[in-house]
């Protein structure tokens, strides 16, 4: 389903989840944690859904052990951590942060980036921008893969990067990033190249081979969002008004 | 001499090795043996395995099952940065090795890693850079190279701890015939003279006919197709053919003529009958040599 769904629905709920995690009351978040992780669950392949969950929980078990840790520390007290008041703020905060990355990361892994590219340009964001960007966020994978190369041409010359003095380690890594970086120069001057041959830019108004279209799906999904996110002001707003 | 730290009779030895990447290519059960002082080829089409394998090989990829040895070591047992006593590796792209200010650092890095002394990596670096014809670069940039010369001095900086095994990646990739030849020159006299294991991966099959005495590993797909020598595999042409690879230009041009002029093996041709049908076809065979 989350495939299914427009990247600007997605774009919305991951937008809504920096409302959410900024100035949502404990209801409002708890809903909305609920209605991301279900929206997830049941949207998109369990073992993506349980790998997102997975490294999004880890990450947030670290920071909230630093968050024990130092909170413990600057109260000079370990007696701080058994306060409610205080494990509730770090539990809240965990909640908040949980529900951001699930959300980003379903409309990071659910949408291709050619329909990012289409959604930001539907947003207003020009197109050179907008696949400048998207190119990005490919290219990361690219450089890793390419790092991962290197560090293993670099280790079968010898190279140890965890051994020696401050001097050698430098130059252990230099053996690793100058490669790394003339071949990411060389790249990005071949693909320059190769968009600029394609006439990318050529035109300000492009137009698109495919373009997706909003379901009734996706004006539930961000009719529950809105009433998720908006419900507690507009009751808080009509209880003042009465 | 690092070579003399390998005195397994089998320099590389395969054994029911699996390997799958996250992506689904998996490599299934592959068993072979190259011995000591040897030139073998891994060959395949894209996507068959070879670089895989290759990376096997040094250690740079644990196997999923099986074993790997190199030098009679289990590979698991080493650090990849141990390996480099053993292995000398060429990359398919030098400029994803080099990073020195001059090719003469360059060249001596590894025997700078490996621990050998100024004076002897000196040395070596001198006779190896003679050798490969690529003394008058020593003082050069690795950037300001070309194609050709960044790949001698890819070689050289690969030999200079004087390595059992020497792994080529793809090494003709993108090399005009006699810039071939010339590399071909440079790996026979890596075997012939200087005893090193010569282990190369590539979809060219015009090594099989430039290289008649190696070894060949033909992959697909990530399963062996055939282990064994080059004139047992070119009596099989039909394996190239069923392996997505072209035949060496020579040997299709030959099997086209003995299909043509009915002259395989048996026929019982005369030297008389074969002029005559040749000038028959003439035309035919003609135009398939201007082919």
């Amino acid at each position: 389903m989350m495939y299914r769904l427009h990247p600007v629905t997605k774009a919305i709920i991951a937008l809504a989840s920096i409302v959410v995690a900024s100035i949502c009351p404990l209801a409002c978040l708890t809903a909305f944690l609920a209605f991301v992780v279900s929206l997830s669950f049941v949207g998109m392949e369990f073992t993506k859904f349980l790998r997102i969950a997975r490294s999004a929980l880890a990450l947030i078990l670290v920071l909230a052990l630093f968050s024990l840790i130092y909170g413990a520390l600057s109260a000079r007290s370990l007696s701080i951590i058994l306060e409610a008041g205080f494990t509730q703020g770090v539990i809240v905060g965990s909640m908040r942060l949980f529900q951001l990355m699930l959300s980003f990361a379903a409309l990071f892994s659910t949408t291709r980036p050619q329909s990012i590219v289409r959604m930001l340009s539907k947003l207003g964001v020009p197109y050179k921008y907008a696949y400048i960007l998207v190119l990005a966020i490919r290219y990361m994978s690219v450089m890793m893969s390419d790092f991962q190369e290197i560090y293993d041409i670099q280790a079968i010359r010898g190279l140890r990067v965890d051994s020696g003095g401050t001097l050698m380690r430098i130059r252990s890594t230099l053996s690793l990033f100058i490669p790394l970086i003339v071949a990411s120069i060389d790249r990005l001057n071949d693909m320059s190249i190769a968009l600029e041959v394609k006439g990318f830019g050529l035109s300000k108004h492009r137009s698109y081979a495919f373009t997706e279209k909003a379901s009734l799906m996706d004006a539930v999904v961000i009719a529950l969002t809105s009433l998720i996110v908006a419900g507690p002001y507009l009751a808080l707003n009509s209880a003042l008004v009465k | 001499m690092p070579r003399d730290l390998c005195r397994a009779e089998e320099a590389v030895v395969f054994k029911d090795v699996s390997f799958s990447y996250s992506n689904g290519f998996t490599l299934m059960d592959v068993s072979f043996t190259i011995r000591s002082g040897e030139l073998a080829l891994i060959m395949g089409p894209n996507g068959s395995g070879k670089t895989t394998v290759l990376k096997l090989m040094a250690g740079m990829l644990k196997p999923l099952s099986g074993d790997i040895y190199l030098c009679g070591i289990d590979t698991r047992r080493i650090k990849l940065s141990e390996a480099a006593r053993y292995v000398g590796y060429v990359p398919q792209n030098p400029w994803m090795a080099f990073f020195n200010n001059t090719v003469f650092n360059e060249i001596t890095y590894v025997a700078r890693n490996t621990g050998l002394s100024k004076e002897e990596y000196e040395a070596r670096a001198l006779e190896v850079s003679s050798w490969l014809n690529i003394a008058h670069l020593l003082q050069r940039s690795p950037y300001s190279l070309s194609e050709g010369e960044a790949r001698r001095v890819s070689i050289a900086a690969a030999i200079i701890h004087d390595p059992s095994v020497v792994l080529l990646d793809e090494p003709t990739a993108g090399l005009d015939y006699l810039n071939k030849i010339d590399y071909v020159n440079i790996v026979q006299k890596l075997v012939l003279r200087r005893g090193h294991t010569v282990i190369m991966s590539s979809h060219d099959v015009d090594l099989l006919t430039l290289f008649p005495e190696a070894k060949v590993i033909l992959l697909n797909n990530g399963r062996l197709s055939f282990n064994g020598y080059i004139r047992d595999l070119l009596s099989r042409a039909h394996l190239l053919l069923s392996n997505n690879l072209l035949l060496p230009a020579p040997i299709a041009l030959s099997t086209y003529l003995n299909e043509l002029l009915g002259v395989g093996e048996g026929s019982g041709a005369s030297v008389e009958e074969l002029v005559e049908r040749t000038v028959l076809r003439k035309d035919v065979i003609g135009e398939l040599i201007c082919r």
